[in-house]
């Protein structure tokens, strides 16, 4: 039995904190809930809770849900009638939008097929249902808008302190599930346009036909007028809703990968070690080291150590009493002795003489360094000669050493 | 020096000096980055020739690429950034923008404060708070953080590099792996 209207909005006026809770109980309310939160609301001269429960009943407020006992949810013309005065919006599909666009075209035909045949009150039908699909698809279509910016600015200010993973996938949801098919429908493939061009070329047209039918005409205008009005705000409200959904679901999905990315990284640090991430390689930081230089911190230290430095009691000379000759011939010496001792029979007999301290090894250097040196023309003897030293013996022929001519 | 002389660049020593020390520059670096930045042609060319590789960062900063001898302690940061993000994340914080402009307390820090972030950090070779404050300690050697005092700190925009490093790793996980085949 349908419900008194007025009836209906009185009750509803008197329950109305009622039917705000049970509005967001999503998953559905069992009685012994609607019993508690009628003690909660109950005056005094209210009836009892089972009464109000069998009135939710009767006025078509509440139903039971068929898969469980006594739990009950919002029937959903209720809901719907909440969403609109409490701007809780609803998202629709795309894949409605396109069974409306289908359904605008079958009436579109109809429309056709009564002008061709002059059917006026046809007409006038098609041109009603026309009017109520435009209508509801504007609605469903602002709607959407709503239901976006909504869950935008829901996420935006993040109350629910929802993990950055979690808002991806709300947003990833929004943007897949609605605006990318909207996009498509609006945008890419222009469907939406094309059904609608169709649909105002038939309006003109047509209404050509009933051009005398001034009330028919009149609905003609007015069906051409929403029809225009729908596409400017659809067009208007899907470009907002992107406008609103796109930055967010870009920065979240940054965020996203960039959550991801640091959790996989630790995953794998965990499992395979550090050296697995390579990250010496990836963030490539440059080490710089001079080696064998004084840092400036210990340089500065010496310098200070130099500048307060106290000299102690110099340290006295050993003097033994034996002077010791170098065993080393010192090449300016020998050269001037021999050239002031030329000519000379035997250079290596004369080193000998004249060098009596040296060893074997620095005799013979100097005695190479003479025959290098041409200090004057050299003759050797023809008979060989021992030279007995302490280390060896010398077997040489002796070497004349007189001044160039 | 002639002014035509390659070298003839403002604050030349200076900027080769900590680049080379692996420091990142940015805007709040002053002098050194805007004399960078204005002649960064130069610089480019010079360092090239030098045989450095100075990258201009799209989030406007710059550093010394590294080929042979290279920071280990570039690990130890990186990983100490890895816990920060996850830590941002969990919490339901915008993690890039926290990151970013929050100023971060070295006692409130998360790293210590689970055992999971603490076996992370012993992985890098930190295992307590001495060892956290030498990471952060290299953060800002390195010109990723600013000190405010002893305890606190921002991050500078050359942290966008942790960033970078966190999305080579996930592309280089979503990647296809290309299967060799035997001929």
């Amino acid at each position: 039995m349908a419900a008194n209207p007025q009836s209906f909005f009185r009750f509803a006026a008197r329950y109305y904190r009622l039917l705000l809770d049970l509005f967001y109980r999503r998953e559905g309310f069992t009685e012994a809930d609607l019993r508690n939160l009628l003690e909660g609301i109950a005056s005094e001269n209210d009836p009892n809770p089972a009464t109000v429960i069998d009135q939710l009943l009767s006025f078509g407020i509440i139903e039971p849900i068929p898969d469980a006992t006594a739990t009950f949810e919002l029937t959903a013309p209720v809901q719907n009638l909440l969403s609109f005065l409490l701007r809780e919006h609803r998202l629709t599909s795309t894949k409605v939008l396109q069974v409306y666009l289908t359904d605008l075209g079958e009436l579109r035909e109809e429309l056709d097929g009564a002008a061709r045949q002059n059917l006026g009150h046809q007409a006038a039908r098609a041109l009603n249902d026309i009017a109520q699909l435009i209508e509801r698809i504007r609605q469903d279509s602002d709607s959407n808008r709503e239901a976006i910016i909504g869950e935008v600015i829901k996420l935006k200010s993040n109350r629910e302190r929802r993990t950055t993973r979690e808002r991806f996938a709300i947003i990833n949801h929004l943007w897949s599930r609605y605006l990318e098919p909207l996009r498509d429908l609006i945008d890419v493939k222009k469907a939406m346009d094309a059904s609608l061009d169709d649909l105002h070329r038939s309006l003109t047209i047509n209404g050509r036909t009933f051009a005398l039918d001034g009330a028919l005409h009149r609905e003609f205008s007015r069906c051409s007028a929403r029809l225009l009005r729908l596409r400017r705000e659809m067009t208007e409200g899907f470009y907002e809703s992107i406008r609103e959904v796109e930055p967010l679901y870009i920065s979240l999905k940054k965020e996203s990968e960039l959550v991801r990315g640091a959790s996989l990284a630790l995953e794998r640090l965990d499992r395979s070690g550090l050296a697995s991430l390579h990250l010496q390689e990836m963030m490539a930081i440059p080490v710089w080291r001079i080696e064998g230089t004084f840092s400036d911190t210990s340089l500065e230290a010496f310098i200070h150590g130099v500048k307060g430095y106290q000299p102690g009691l110099s340290i006295p000379l050993t003097v033994t009493g034996e002077i010791t000759r170098p065993e080393f011939i010192l090449p300016s010496e020998l050269y001037s002795r021999l050239e002031a001792a030329l000519p000379v029979d035997d250079l290596l007999a004369w080193l000998l003489q004249h060098y009596p301290e040296v060893g074997l090894g620095e005799l013979v250097r100097a005695y190479g360094r003479v025959f290098l040196r041409d200090l004057g023309s050299m003759q050797f003897g023809e008979k060989e000669r021992r030279y007995p030293l302490p280390e060896a013996t010398l077997v040489v022929r002796p070497m004349r050493l007189e001044r160039h001519l | 020096m002639t002014e035509t002389s390659p070298f003839a660049l403002p604050h030349l020593g200076e900027i080769f000096d900590v680049l080379r020390r692996g420091r990142h520059l940015c805007a709040a670096d002053g002098k050194l980055y805007w004399a960078l930045r204005e002649n960064l042609e130069g610089y480019q060319d010079l360092f090239h020739h030098l045989g450095f590789r100075l990258v201009v960062h799209q989030r406007d900063f710059f550093y010394f690429r590294g080929k042979d001898s290279l920071s280990p302690q570039a690990s130890r940061m990186a990983v100490f950034v890895f816990i920060l993000i996850e830590a941002l994340a969990d919490q339901g914080e915008p993690v890039v923008d926290t990151l970013m402009t929050r100023t971060f307390s070295i006692p409130d820090l998360p790293h210590l404060k689970s055992a999971r972030y603490r076996a992370y950090l012993k992985e890098a070779g930190a295992s307590d708070e001495d060892k956290l404050r030498g990471i952060v300690r290299q953060l800002e050697r390195f010109g990723f953080i600013q000190r405010h005092t002893e305890d606190s700190f921002t991050f500078r925009s050359p942290a966008y590099r942790f960033f970078d490093v966190c999305s080579e790793i996930l592309n280089r996980d979503e990647a296809p792996q290309t299967e060799v085949q035997a001929p």
